[in-house]
């Protein structure tokens, strides 16, 4: 059974540019275009990843993620930031004690081999 | 690179939001930060209708070499930003200035106080502990978190007090040995607890 894989994004051309991607290479995909509808997309569609940007209208990245790692029932399934602030790199790493770190920190522009290496690696 | 600044610089105060977000994340890109007017422009920034160029201009602006102390003073009113993930950033930003966000300290005690929000909670916690001793008036407001709704904050205000607090504040040595008995506290937040006791007992 194909693995499944939410893409959170507000920019069009790249949840359909990512869906094409992923579904060539194999796996099931669902999109949302913030925060908030990602959240009922993750209780529908159960993904096995979560591939999220951050800076969307509504519910932002940040938001979602949080929700996501503080919830029993969703914590568990990794996510991978997809974002072109890289400062948010150092901002998820450093520790802040209770605040969980996402899976994957992956910076637009980005290359398809390590989109795809680090959607297989963070659902071993 | 002049030109391109100048560019940037002019595209800050573009009609389109978008555009606006875009310059203020390439003037950090590009490493704008000797440039005298990039500071002016940013801070500038910090006031934009749009969350997201709000978001931006903090984000490039702690890359500036401007002085500690107007950093802290420019950023600190973003603490009160409608949007959650600007309040956080600023928190964030404030914790990365460590003893140098001494002067805000009353003013990231009250947004602890005040914000509905628990990751913002959290990261304003953290930021006090970086700030360390100099933060000692926040103790009071910290002891308090020990018993916020959310683990996460509770962890960090356990974690900030051993930051902050030296072994005679009576206040925080009680409220933390309470936690530690508490059998209702989570494990983890009385793990933390019990570390901090250790580090400030030291």
């Amino acid at each position: 059974m194909a693995k499944k894989i939410l893409i959170v994004d507000d920019e069009e051309d790249l949840r359909t540019y990512l869906t094409s991607l992923l579904t060539n290479n194999g796996y099931e995909t669902e999109t949302a275009a913030d925060g908030e509808e990602g959240f009922i997309k993750v209780s529908e569609f159960h993904p096995d990843a979560v591939v999220l940007d951050i800076i969307m209208p509504n519910q932002s990245g940040v938001g979602l993620y949080r929700k996501l790692k503080k919830s029993e029932e969703y914590k568990n399934i990794p996510v991978i930031v997809l974002t072109g602030v890289s400062a948010y790199k150092d901002f998820f790493a450093r520790d802040r004690g209770g605040l969980p770190k996402p899976e994957e920190f992956i910076e637009k522009p980005f290359s398809t081999e390590d989109l795809l290496a680090k959607v297989k690696t963070c659902m071993k | 690179m002049e030109k391109a600044i100048a560019r940037l610089i002019c595209d800050l105060g573009d009609n389109d939001c978008h555009i606006r977000f875009a310059a203020a994340r390439t003037l950090g890109d590009i490493g704008a930060d000797d440039n005298p007017i990039v500071g002016n422009v940013l801070i500038e920034a910090l006031k934009d209708s749009i969350w997201f160029v709000r978001l931006a201009a903090l984000q490039t602006i702690k890359e500036i070499r401007l002085d500690a102390g107007i950093l802290a003073e420019k950023i600190t009113p973003l603490l009160q930003d409608e949007h959650e993930d600007v309040r956080e950033y600023a928190a964030y930003t404030l914790g990365n200035l460590g003893p140098k966000a001494a002067p805000v300290v009353t003013s990231l005690t009250n947004a602890l106080a005040a914000d509905l929000v628990w990751y913002v909670r959290a990261t304003i916690a953290w930021a006090l502990g970086e700030i360390g001793p100099a933060a000692g008036s926040a103790c009071s407001q910290l002891v308090t978190c020990l018993t916020d709704d959310e683990i996460e904050v509770r962890i960090m205000a356990a974690k900030s007090l051993g930051m902050i607090s030296q072994g005679d504040n009576r206040e925080v040595l009680a409220a933390l040995e309470e936690a530690v008995n508490d059998k209702n506290q989570h494990p983890e937040v009385r793990e933390k607890v019990r570390e901090t006791l250790t580090q400030i007992k030291k």
